[in-house]
């Protein structure tokens, strides 16, 4: 049965004569030409805004109902139709654009078919408002099938043409049914004119739902193309592009110019946007797209779908613009070669245009440098990777630290100027503080100790005091904080502050029991009291303050000199009976104080500390010696970074060595660095950072009771959680 | 953050056995230590591939016959130059387009057989013919631009992936240091082979002093006190009536 029918259709097939060829109906041709030409509304639209360019309009308003089925609504202020024109402007093959056909190779204007108009009226009801420069009135007419409906009607009109296409397709019911259905008309519109608006600059674009209020892209004429863009596509976009250029003058390969703006790889997109232009022609150029594209998922493959302005001008004769009904394709001479050049540019530019990446800040909570630890630290198990060092018995530790020769000598290296000890720590003294460490009932005689000692144990936090009994330490961040991991957490922490802490906890500790820094050189007290008090009013009229000064620093020094037994005894501050300083307790083994900071400390001393109350003495005593012995930066600036230049320019004198400052105004201008003074900085820059990794971090871990109020004054700030950081980098 | 500022970086030690911390400019960060190795080693190799140091060919034991659609044939014949630099060799039969043979397959609606002879050798790894089909599409997509073959990325990312130091690997100081400094010379510094991070930005050191400052300028409401001590007045007057109690 079914050979049969086969058999019936091929016979059908081979004996039915062939059919007549009839001349089609000119309607007819016309109606099949306009479907070509206006494929959908977004097509009527970009016909009529082109016209509106080339009559060199400077604002184009579009207006839109029903995805463009009801109404499209192009109003323009260009130059308008003559009166005379109107009869056959909506005819086919009637334009103004060109007359001859090699008009065609030096096309300037957009429009040169004649069939845009005409089309419309095939498909759509138009009616034209027009008027030009000098008339008093315009015109108002209406097309139907190419020709005009009736006379144009005189009617008030503003500079300019407009033009209503309504019930887009009304005789084309397939048509106009599957456009019903799809939503996606009106943002295709949309999307035209952001494409026209980023590239006529100078013309000011809207387009708006019909009865809405808001336009949905708006532009007014601007020179910078990146504000069209931010006005257009937004933020995001505009602040991630970046300029390309590209131009090629040969004639035996290419001659074009390109330039354009395309997104840096902070810029992250769901689709690739590409506008292009050549020679003010929007075209889609599928090729040099997808090389692009290419290009853009090598180099940066989050980055992959870019977002790509470009506008690339040729000589007319080097383009054929009439190869696509809608115009949306342009063929060009040396298409490939074009394309190579551009996707080598655009490869090296994104190549080396990385330099500059913006991250997004990242936000720390203010209340996060002060609760640096919530109770769910404590859940998480420490990392498995074995980031907490081993808990070392407290003698042991020790032993390792004073085992390490190196560092013993870098420890002492720094005070050879200034003071030598008296005589190198031996055993016996390590093992008598050792001693006093695991008795500490034994230090305090005293009931007032007694009681600041139990004020600090009391005040601890216990939260920090975990951080950092078990910290890590990383390294110096800058002068002042040092990274620390503790679990999975980074924190920095105020080294000064630390340092301070621990030194006034340690005065307390080992009260009455201290070894003793001999000082090489005895320095008269009144002399240190002299420098500090210069130091403290920098104000030009110290001449004036010099008698007063040296009468405080008189009475400051009689005055040390009476409490000279206590401090001895308690304090192992030891001043002679000429008011000499001679002798510094050791508040850290292994540890000397920075000698520039002693006039303050003598000052300190001398003006601040109450010498009434024995517990508010000894506590100020206490916290006058922290201050003295904690490791604030040195006086020198950080020779590394922009430090270095106050090696170049100023030379303080040498007289001033003690107390130079960076305003330090004694300062000889030379230009060259100050190789001596430089070297001194550098050392004593790294004598820093070596006693806070080796003595200090150690020396924390071991005795710090940090004070509730460290959780809130800055000294420890969470910067980081490496489980966050795992998220940043994500795994390859 | 830019290239500029990782110049002067300041390396720390490692961090948990996966991150180098750096100070950079005025902001402390973190660097992928796998991420940034792998893009040290991405671009070292890419350099050694695109020199043709580590490009070989390799002949394939028994030719293999390629299945192309007539359209892939064609390709085949107009970038036959591409095809054969990156070292894909084929064995047209019927090279000649007005061979008999030729238009008799074309008559008889039969693929045209080619034999694929030799493929290339990129870091060791074999390419394959569906490599080539691959290749071929992306040369039709962008009419014959000269990027690199999609599969010889892929080789390239996952080499640099795979011999990269890894996360865990324990570092030392003068190890850190070395990667930074050749994270620098790198081109795409701030991203890994597969487009990720390789550093990670903690904080502004500037803004957090300054803030720290505002803050404790709220608090702290000690008027500098310290275990009850802080600077006083400098005066004559203080200082002899200090000197007149501690007398008497």
């Amino acid at each position: 049965m079914a050979d049969a029918m086969e058999v019936d259709l091929q016979e059908e097939r081979v004996f039915k004569d062939p059919p007549n060829i009839r001349r089609l109906d000119e309607t007819v041709v016309n109606r099949i030409a306009a479907g070509e030409v206006i494929q959908r509304p977004v097509s009527a639209v970009k016909e009529l805004v082109e016209n509106s360019l080339d009559a060199h309009s400077s604002s184009v308003n579009v207006v839109v109902k029903d995805g463009g089925l009801k109404l499209i609504q192009v109003t323009d202020d260009g130059h308008g139709i003559r009166y005379e024109d109107l009869p056959i402007l909506c005819e086919r093959h009637t334009t103004s654009k060109l007359s001859t056909f090699e008009d065609l190779q030096s096309i300037k204007s957009m429009g040169f078919r004649g069939e845009a108009l005409a089309s419309m009226t095939y498909v759509g009801h138009v009616t034209v408002t027009t008027i030009t420069k000098g008339q008093l009135h315009g015109y108002r007419v209406s097309y139907k099938d190419g020709v005009m409906e009736h006379e144009p009607k005189a009617c008030a009109a503003v500079k300019g043409t407009q033009i209503m296409v309504e019930n887009l397709f009304y005789n084309m019911s397939a048509r106009r049914k599957t456009l019903q259905n799809s939503a996606d008309d009106y943002s295709k519109i949309v999307d035209l004119l952001s494409r026209f608006a980023i590239h006529h600059t100078s013309v000011s674009f809207s387009c708006r739902k019909h009865g809405a209020a808001r336009a949905d892209v708006h532009s007014v004429g601007t020179r910078s193309r990146v504000d069209a863009i931010r006005s257009v596509y937004g933020v995001s976009i505009a602040q991630n592009l970046m300029k390309i250029e590209a131009s090629d003058n040969d004639l035996s390969s290419s001659v074009f110019k390109m330039d354009g703006l395309i997104s840096n790889f902070n810029f992250v997109a769901k689709k690739i946007t590409m506008v292009l232009f050549i020679n003010d022609r929007l075209v889609e150029w599928t090729a040099l797209k997808r090389a692009l594209e290419i290009v853009y998922s090598a180099t940066l493959p989050k980055a992959s779908k870019p977002f790509i302005y470009m506008s690339i001008v040729l000589p007319p004769e080097h383009v054929d613009v009439n190869v696509h009904p809608t115009k949306r394709e342009v063929s060009l001479l040396n298409q490939e070669v074009i394309i190579e050049k551009i996707q080598s540019l655009v490869e090296s530019k994104l190549r080396n245009s990385n330099d500059t990446r913006t991250f997004q800040e990242q936000t720390i909570e203010p209340s996060s440098s002060g609760q640096v630890c919530s109770l769910k630290d404590s859940d998480i198990n420490p990392s498995p990777s074995g980031s907490k060092p081993p808990k070392v018995p407290v003698h042991k530790m020790v032993r390792t630290d004073s085992s390490d020769p190196a560092g013993r000598l870098h420890a002492y290296m720094q005070t050879k100027s200034h003071s030598h000890l008296d005589g190198i720590s031996s055993l016996t003294s390590v093992r008598s503080s050792i001693r006093q460490r695991r008795n500490p009932k034994e230090t305090a005689d005293l009931t007032s100790i007694q009681e600041l000692i139990d004020d600090i144990d009391g005040n601890s936090h216990s939260s920090l005091l975990d951080i950092v009994r078990h910290c890590t330490y990383v390294g110096m961040a800058d002068d002042v904080f040092a990274l620390l991991q503790h679990d999975t957490h980074l924190y920095l922490a105020n080294v000064v502050n630390l340092s301070k802490e621990l030194m006034y906890q340690q005065v307390l500790r080992r009260f009455a029991h201290f070894n003793a820094i001999e000082l090489s050189n005895p320095a008269s007290l009144k002399e240190l009291t002299m420098l500090a008090l210069k130091e403290e009013n920098l104000n030009p009229e110290c001449a004036v303050n010099d008698d007063l000064n040296e009468k405080i620093a008189e009475m400051s020094t009689a005055l040390l000199k009476q409490k000279r037994e206590m401090l001895e005894e308690y304090f192992c501050i030891h001043i002679d009976i000429d008011g000499n300083l001679t002798r510094l307790p050791v508040v850290l083994d292994q540890y000397t104080p920075d000698m520039d900071r002693v006039p303050d400390f003598v000052l300190c001393l001398g003006n601040d500390v109450d010498w009434e109350n024995e517990k508010t003495c000894f506590q100020a005593i206490a916290a006058a010696l922290g201050n003295f012995y904690a490791m604030h930066p040195p006086m020198l600036p950080n020779p590394t970074g922009d430090g270095l230049k106050f090696y170049e320019k100023k030379r303080p004198s040498e007289n001033n060595e003690d107390i130079e400052t960076p305003s330090g105004d004694n300062a000889i201008m030379t230009t060259e660095i100050d190789n001596g003074l430089l070297s001194e900085a550098e050392t004593a820059w790294a004598q820093r950072e070596w006693s806070i990794q080796h003595i200090l971090f150690p020396a924390i871990k071991l005795f710090l009771k940090p004070p509730a109020s460290m959780a809130n004054n800055g000294t420890f700030v969470r910067v980081a959680s490496l489980e966050k950081l795992y998220k940043i980098f994500e795994r390859c | 953050m830019n290239k500029n500022s990782l110049k002067e970086a300041i390396v720390l030690q490692q961090i948990d056995k996966k991150y180098i911390p750096i100070v950079a400019g005025k902001t402390l960060a973190v660097v992928d230590q796998h991420a940034a190795d792998e893009r040290i080693r991405l671009e070292e190799l890419r350099q050694k591939v695109l020199s043709g140091e580590a490009k070989e060919i390799t002949f394939l034991d028994a030719e293999k016959e390629l299945m192309l659609p007539e359209i892939g044939h064609q390709l085949l014949h107009s970038y036959a130059k591409e095809i054969k630099e990156w070292g894909w060799i084929c064995n047209i039969h019927a090279q000649d387009s007005k061979s008999f043979k030729r238009n008799l397959n074309l008559l008889h609606n039969r693929p045209t057989v080619i034999k694929l002879v030799a493929v290339p050798c990129i870091l060791g790894v074999n390419l394959s013919d569906i490599d080539l089909t691959e290749f071929l599409q992306q040369l039709a997509d962008t009419d014959g631009s000269s990027t690199i073959p999609p599969s010889v990325l892929r080789v390239l990312n996952s080499k640099a992936c795979r011999g990269a130091i890894m996360f865990g690997d324990a570092l030392l100081h003068s190890e850190c240091s070395l990667i930074i400094e050749e994270l620098k010379h790198t081109s795409l510094c701030f991203q890994c082979a597969h487009g990720r991070p390789t550093t990670a930005p903690l904080v502004n050191l500037e803004t957090l002093h300054k803030q720290i400052a505002k803050t404790t300028l709220h608090t702290d409401d000690s008027n500098g006190l310290w275990h009850g001590l802080r600077r006083h007045e400098l005066n004559v007057e203080r200082a002899e009536q200090r000197l007149m109690s501690a007398s008497c």
